[in-house]
């Protein structure tokens, strides 16, 4: 047997080499830039890795022959990323989006290593002279959702489908209460943790907990349709992620944060092509485009007109969302009457608001 | 209706060897062809990002240590106790603890920038995968308590001990509250054996390791002992060899290198404790040990092997665009053809015509079992062994004991196949103490449609084999 594996092994990659030695390379001929990204999950996810697909197909359109992309997808977010990034880079990228958290660390290092190659990495806080961070003011997204939500819901309760309890999504459930409160005081979110990006069945077995205690509308930070269609089946209200859904729950999608990373795609490769390129961090929200809300839907007009009211207020800047006072669940004051969290404040938070049920490790 | 039966061969001719690595070779080739073609790539173009683009520059080739250093270690340790019999599936788990015991010891000893530092997390981790390890054996040994379910439990378990940890109390302080230690600094931190790449000095514990272990299965009376447990329980107790002293120090071992291997991953990789440290390694090295034939030193071809596919599939998607699952669909048919090539080597399928069927109990040379009419008694001849007393006339081992030979084939069932305790003991033996053959046969699942008379007979005449008594 152990025989048999060595020989096999061998004699595959020898006839693999041999046949190779006669193929011959493909020619490099005008040298396009090449833009690799990273993908945590499957292309086909319908939500958060999908919607960087489009964003490097964004890329592909505007610059045609002076670029050319690769993805990896399903890359973990472990010892597995670093790989990966360097291989990108080794293989002659210029230009490399790794696009979840995980692969803050991972890289870093691989930068260190390759610092002719520029890098953005999406959502995490480290940069250095040829790595830059982005990520998008979804929490604007999930403010107007909370809008919604408080509308909708009879019982009081709302279903949260949470992925990681890291400042990103904690975030996100604090803006969508706030939102829901302000159309209604007594309501309350439940959240549940699937300790995963992407987990269809278990993100569904989530959705489906939250219904059968009680929710009545389900809302989600995980990155597959799966608890929209929980919820769709249940028939109870639900917000779609990352991307427009509806497909998957054609009667009862309200409406989606949509990422929109086509624009900032584009302007970054062509800084590269400009010779321009800087580490730089940006942080855009609905204002920049990067946030979009899909439409409003399956909702009496009111409804609607609530959101897109809310929406345009926090898109200018009128409504602040983590305006004070805000007091933690715990009973610690956060900030006082009038004033704002800041930006610093926003992405460490690790508290929740009174009114989130559900655990917070800490 | 006609049966297949699957016997083991009694020999193994020179084109036989032959046949059963070029057969999967052109199998692999063929199949995977198919997959290359239907997404419009040049079966060769794939071949080569497979098998020859991830290892052709020295960082591929570190690369591949590095990806195979954690499977050779787990796969080394796994091999060993499932030659006894013992299951061991939750190695994933062993990993993990091994992990947070090496780099809590980074963490939190006094000792932090000193050179004890390595050492001391390297026996934390031994000591952290041996103990989860432990458990299993514990509740095996004590309360006969299936260890598939309990070392798989325990998996879940670590994984969110680990979660815990790094949610909470071992949390960067400094890390914007995201789920992830400090960076481990450097005495924490294996060097780097070639610069510029991740090949680390931990790399250099897997060789001497499954050297260690080919010495103790094949060189000491512990690993002789454990193979007979294995491979003829039976005759194990009739020498006297303890199976629950086995269970305990195959699966405290294989825990030692598995928890080992989640240090060096820690300290050598990765850099920190993350939610998510293994891509699946501990489950994975099941796939290697079986590939390698349960031979340590098959093992670790086997790990280099599966590392390389790994690697093969994420070149492909970067060279080729082959998407995700399309890689993982040849990764799957290279180790189908891989293993079905060592099967038929070992074993050879017969096709019983009906007519024969009646008559198989006592037709030809490999079967001495009582004839059961039933047709039960065919299904259950997959493993029926010839008495065969020459012990290089076949690829089992066999152990010659004082006066007595004994050989014995054991079924190399999938181990979760065999998570039903009946199954378990389904080893059919044949033995020939001093020259008076006696044979056994264990009621097979499916000798319960038999009735109850026939299953009556059947015990009149044969002697049910527990091995674990």
């Amino acid at each position: 047997m152990k025989l048999g594996i060595f020989t096999t092994a061998l004699a595959v990659v020898a006839a693999a080499a041999a046949v190779s030695g006669a193929r011959g390379l493909p020619a490099a001929s005008a040298e396009p830039l090449k833009v690799g990204f990273v993908y945590v999950g499957p292309v086909g996810d319908h939500g958060w890795t999908y919607r960087h697909d489009i964003g490097r197909r964004a890329v592909e359109e505007e610059f045609g022959d002076k670029v050319s992309t690769t993805f990896v997808e399903s890359v973990n977010e472990g010892p597995d990323a670093e790989r990966v990034i360097s291989r990108l880079a080794s293989e002659g990228h210029d230009l490399i989006f790794t696009t979840s958290f995980g692969f803050m660390n991972p890289t870093i290092k691989a930068a260190e290593r390759f610092p002719d190659v520029r890098f953005e990495h999406a959502t995490g806080y480290k940069r250095a002279d040829n790595v830059s961070t982005y990520a998008g003011r979804f929490y604007e997204g999930r403010y107007v959702s909370g809008v919604m939500a408080g509308h909708l819901s009879e019982g009081g309760v709302i279903g949260y489908v949470g992925s990681f309890p890291i400042p990103e999504v904690v975030r996100g459930v604090n803006a969508f209460l706030l939102g829901a409160r302000s159309v209604r005081p007594d309501i309350r979110v439940q959240v549940v943790w699937v300790n995963s990006w992407y987990d269809p069945g278990r993100e569904r077995d989530a959705a489906q907990v939250l219904i059968d205690r009680g929710a009545d509308v389900i809302t989600q930070h995980t990155d597959s349709p799966a608890p929209l269609q929980a919820a769709a089946a249940a028939g109870v209200y639900a917000f779609g992620q990352a991307s427009d859904m509806i497909a998957f729950a054609p009667d009862t999608q309200v409406t989606a944060v949509v990422d929109n990373w086509d624009r900032y795609y584009v302007a970054r490769a062509r800084a590269v092509l400009d010779g321009d390129w800087e580490s730089s961090d940006t942080w855009g929200g609905l204002d920049t485009g990067m946030v979009e809300m899909a439409a409003y839907t399956n909702v009496p007009e009111s409804v609607a007109s609530a959101a897109r009211a809310a929406e345009a207020a926090v898109r200018s800047g009128e409504h602040r969302i983590f305006t004070g006072p805000l007091v933690s669940r715990d009973g610690v004051r956060k900030i006082g009457e009038g004033e704002v969290l800041d930006d610093d404040a926003l992405l460490a938070m690790d508290w929740f608001l009174e009114g989130v049920e559900g655990e917070l490790p800490n | 209706m006609t049966r297949l039966r699957v016997e083991p061969r009694t020999s193994a001719p020179l084109s036989l060897h032959v046949a059963a690595f070029a057969v999967p070779v052109a199998a692999t080739a063929l199949l995977g062809s198919l997959v290359f073609l239907s997404f419009s790539i040049s079966p060769l173009a794939g071949l080569h990002a497979f098998f020859v683009a991830p290892v052709s520059s020295a960082h591929g080739l570190s690369e591949l240590l590095v990806k195979a250093a954690p499977l050779t270690l787990i796969g080394c340790g796994l091999a060993l106790a499932f030659r006894s019999n013992t299951w061991n599936i939750g190695a994933e788990g062993q990993f993990t603890l091994g992990a947070i015991a090496g780099c809590g010891v980074a963490l939190f000893a006094p000792w932090q920038d000193s050179a004890l530092m390595l050492p001391a997390m390297i026996l934390a981790a031994l000591a952290a995968g041996a103990f989860w390890a432990g458990i299993v054996a514990w509740l095996r040994t004590r309360f006969a308590a299936n260890e598939i379910l309990s070392s798989l439990m325990l998996v879940y378990v670590a994984q969110f001990l680990l979660l815990w940890l790094v949610q909470g109390p071992w949390r960067d302080p400094d890390g914007f509250n995201f789920p992830e230690t400090r960076l481990l600094q450097d005495a924490a931190t294996l060097s780097p054996l070639l610069p510029g790449t991740r090949l680390h000095s931990g790399v250099l514990f897997v060789l001497p390791a499954a050297v260690c272990l080919w010495l103790i299965l094949y060189r000491s009376l512990f690993g002789f002992q454990l193979r007979v447990v294995g491979a003829a329980p039976r005759a194990a107790r009739f020498a006297g060899f303890s199976r629950a002293r086995i269970i305990w120090l195959t699966l405290c071992l294989g825990g030692a290198l598995a928890g080992l291997a989640g240090t060096l991953e820690v300290s050598g990789v990765i850099g920190q404790l993350v939610p998510r440290i293994s891509p699946g390694y501990g489950f994975t090295a099941i796939i290697v040990a079986f590939l390698g034939g349960l031979h340590p030193l098959g093992v670790v071809a086997a790990a280099l092997l599966v590392a390389l596919t790994y690697l093969g599939a994420e070149t492909a998607q970067i060279l080729l665009g082959l998407p995700h699952a399309a890689a993982g669909i040849f990764q799957g048919l290279l180790l189908f053809t891989v293993l079905g090539g060592g099967f038929l080597r070992r074993y050879r399928v017969r096709v019983i015509p009906r007519a024969e069927t009646a008559t198989a109990g006592t037709a030809g040379t490999t079967k001495t079992a009582p004839s059961l009419s039933s047709p039960s008694s065919t299904i259950t001849g997959t493993t029926k062994t010839a008495p065969s007393l020459s012990p290089s006339s076949s690829t089992t081992t066999a152990p010659s004991l004082s006066s007595s030979t004994i050989t014995e084939t054991t079924k190399t069932a999938a181990p979760l196949s065999s998570s039903s305790s009946s199954l378990s003991s389904t080893t059919t033996a044949t033995e020939t103490v001093t020259g008076k053959v006696t044979t056994k046969t264990t009621p097979s699942l499916s000798s319960s449609s038999s009735s109850s008379t026939t299953a009556g007979t059947t015990k009149t005449v044969t002697k049910t084999e527990t091995d674990d008594g």
